[in-house]
């Protein structure tokens, strides 16, 4: 087992940062008089258990144990004091580990947030069909607009938000989980043929609907420009009066299979969740489920 | 689950103020600090504990029940604190003396550098903090030299050498801005006026008790009390006319002869015959000889400096 670095923190109000840890294995190390047998017990190594004696030693300022016999180490007079006053501490921590053991085992709530129209079906309930998280969790459904995901996701007000054309940032953790289809809208003119391919797309007579976030709408129109159309623009609600009957818009459509009409770029479905989120467990399975 | 107890600490903060920015303040660290301490216990715990909104913070179920376990933990790990350190000064032959801000104790704490304690053993005079009593009992320090009104302070955990003892209570004011005679004085005609006496850190118990005795005896309260980090600066404010200078036991004693306009009143002398104690406090059980030393040795001292009258 590797014992992960605890990270330098400010020593606030001239108080030791002591962690639950270097309590439990002063206890063993104090018991064994072997760091060597004190690695064995707690599944570890030699190395790691004497770093952790190291940084409770400079967390209370003394030394701890000095040299016994046979390569082993003797408490010192501080240490064999200190270990003397240690079990309150150690059973109130062992009864808030079983505290939090308790919690788990009832499942924990994992609240899913989506914007309206992912509740009509499609995508979002394929997804969640793939995910297996009954085991641990206790699932619940939030409706929340995408424009307020991020506050909704950085506030914990939700667990794993899915939403169209959200972007990657810092402060998130971002699953991709595949394309979304498109639905094609054209005039009579076209007459049931419609263009294959961006290039074909008729210059000024083409729209994407708006999803998402702006930028990611503003990206899309980029990466069909990079596919060789030209012109388009993006419809939103405002910009719905200039278009005329005879143009083509390009709708997503999170409720149809994506059916691989593969000549268009498209809007990502992707779950999106705070990064370092406490369920550590919740990011591999959605990784998994995207996988599959 | 490896959780830093500090963060704990700060947890149990954020949850009874729910405030992040005030967490910061309190513990001396910033708020993206708190953010980063309570999104690792977090992790650590594999639960979510706070809920944040621009209302504030608020604990979640779970948050709830986890804070209640963190509680228990929490008061254990300040003990252990406490107990480490107490381990530390015995190793290094050190007591910490806490000592209050009341004249005698002022005069005691000069005292402390010239005096000869046993060898080896070093004393170190600190603040005695709001509760002095409760400080000594979880060995935050080791002897107290502190002043206490009535029975304030007193615990079965705490062993008292009194030093001197005062009875009754001082009331001074400057006659050029009250009427008050001291031969009909009546103590609840100085109640209409602002109540200059000594904070809980010069003498313990003092204003509480003054609060109760006037609400129980005369149904009422001073129009405003204010308390004063030591006697003296009480007594300059009565003198500046601000109020009327309320102290325990024989204070115009304590004064120097900048007071000497203030007229000044005892009374309360036979209902109250031991209201004023000075003394040297320690715990109860305590085993450490070179503590007993420390507190027996400043014991002589002040008996000297205050067993009888200036």
């Amino acid at each position: 087992m590797n014992e992960v670095p605890p990270k330098k923190q400010p020593d606030f109000q001239g108080l030791p940062n002591i962690t639950f840890r270097q309590l439990e294995v002063f206890r063993v190390v104090c018991r064994e008089e072997s760091y060597a047998n004190a690695a064995l017990e707690l599944r570890s190594t030699r190395a790691n258990i004497k770093r952790v004696c190291d940084d409770f030693e400079n967390a209370v300022g003394r030394p701890l144990f000095e040299e016994g016999p046979e390569r082993g180490v003797r408490p010192t007079p501080f240490a064999v004091g200190l270990l003397g006053q240690i079990s309150p501490l150690s059973r109130s921590l062992r009864r808030l580990g079983e505290t939090v053991k308790t919690l788990h085992g009832e499942g924990r709530i994992l609240r899913f947030a989506a914007a309206g129209e992912f509740f009509r079906g499609g995508l979002f309930t394929d997804f969640l069909g793939r995910l297996q998280i009954s085991d641990s969790f206790r699932p619940c459904f939030l409706r929340i607009e995408t424009k307020r995901s991020r506050t909704a996701l950085l506030n914990a007000e939700c667990d794993v938000y899915f939403g169209v054309g959200i972007g990657a940032s810092d402060r998130m953790d971002l699953v991709n989980l595949g394309p979304i289809p498109w639905q094609i809208q054209a005039g009579k003119e076209f007459n049931g043929a419609l263009p294959t391919t961006p290039v074909d797309l008729p210059e000024g007579k083409w729209w994407l609907s708006e999803g998402g976030e702006p930028e990611s709408s503003a990206a899309l129109l980029e990466a069909f420009h990079a596919c060789g159309a030209k012109g388009g623009r993006i419809l939103t609600g405002s910009s719905d009066e200039s278009r005329s009957a005879d143009h083509i818009v390009f709708f997503h459509n999170s409720t149809a299979r994506h059916d691989g009409n593969g000549n268009w770029p498209c809007y990502q479905f992707s779950a999106v969740l705070r990064k370092h989120h406490p369920y550590s467990e919740l990011l591999p399975r959605l990784k998994g489920a995207a996988i599959s | 689950m490896d959780i830093d107890l500090s963060s704990l600490l700060v947890f149990r903060h954020l949850a009874q103020t729910g405030s992040f920015t005030e967490t910061g303040k309190h513990w001396q660290i910033s708020q993206p600090a708190v953010s980063l301490m309570i999104g690792r216990l977090e992790a650590a715990a594999g639960l979510i504990l706070l809920e944040r909104s621009s209302a504030g913070t608020r604990l979640t179920t779970p948050g709830i029940q986890f804070l209640e376990r963190a509680n228990e933990v929490c008061d254990a790990y300040l003990t252990l604190i406490d107990g480490m350190r107490n381990i530390g000064r015995r190793m290094d032959h050190e007591v910490l003396v806490a000592i209050d801000r009341s004249w005698f104790g002022s005069i005691v704490r000069e005292k402390i550098p010239l005096t000869a304690f046993p060898q080896g053993v070093t004393a170190i005079p600190c603040d005695p903090g709001p509760n002095w009593g409760e400080s000594l009992e979880s060995f935050q320090c080791d002897v107290v030299i502190a002043g206490r009104f009535l029975r304030a302070g007193l615990s079965p955990g705490i062993q008292e050498a009194a030093i001197r003892k005062e009875r009754g209570i001082t009331v001074a004011w400057n006659p050029n801005f009250y009427p008050f005679e001291p031969v009909d004085f009546s103590f609840p005609e100085i109640l209409r006026n602002s109540v200059l006496m000594p904070g809980p850190g010069v003498v313990t118990g003092f204003a509480s008790s003054l609060a109760i005795w006037c609400e129980h005896a005369y149904g009422m309260h001073p129009a405003s009390s204010v308390l004063f980090s030591c006697e003296m600066d009480a007594a300059q404010a009565a003198c500046a006319g601000l109020g009327i200078m309320v102290a325990p036991g024989d204070a115009m004693l304590r004064l120097d002869e900048t007071c000497e306009e203030l007229v000044h009143v005892r009374t309360f002398e036979f209902l109250l015959p031991e209201a004023f104690t000075f003394g040297v406090y320690c715990r109860s059980d305590e085993t450490s000889k070179e503590v007993m030393a420390v507190a027996a040795t400043l014991g002589k001292l002040s008996g000297r400096l205050f067993a009888k009258s200036r």
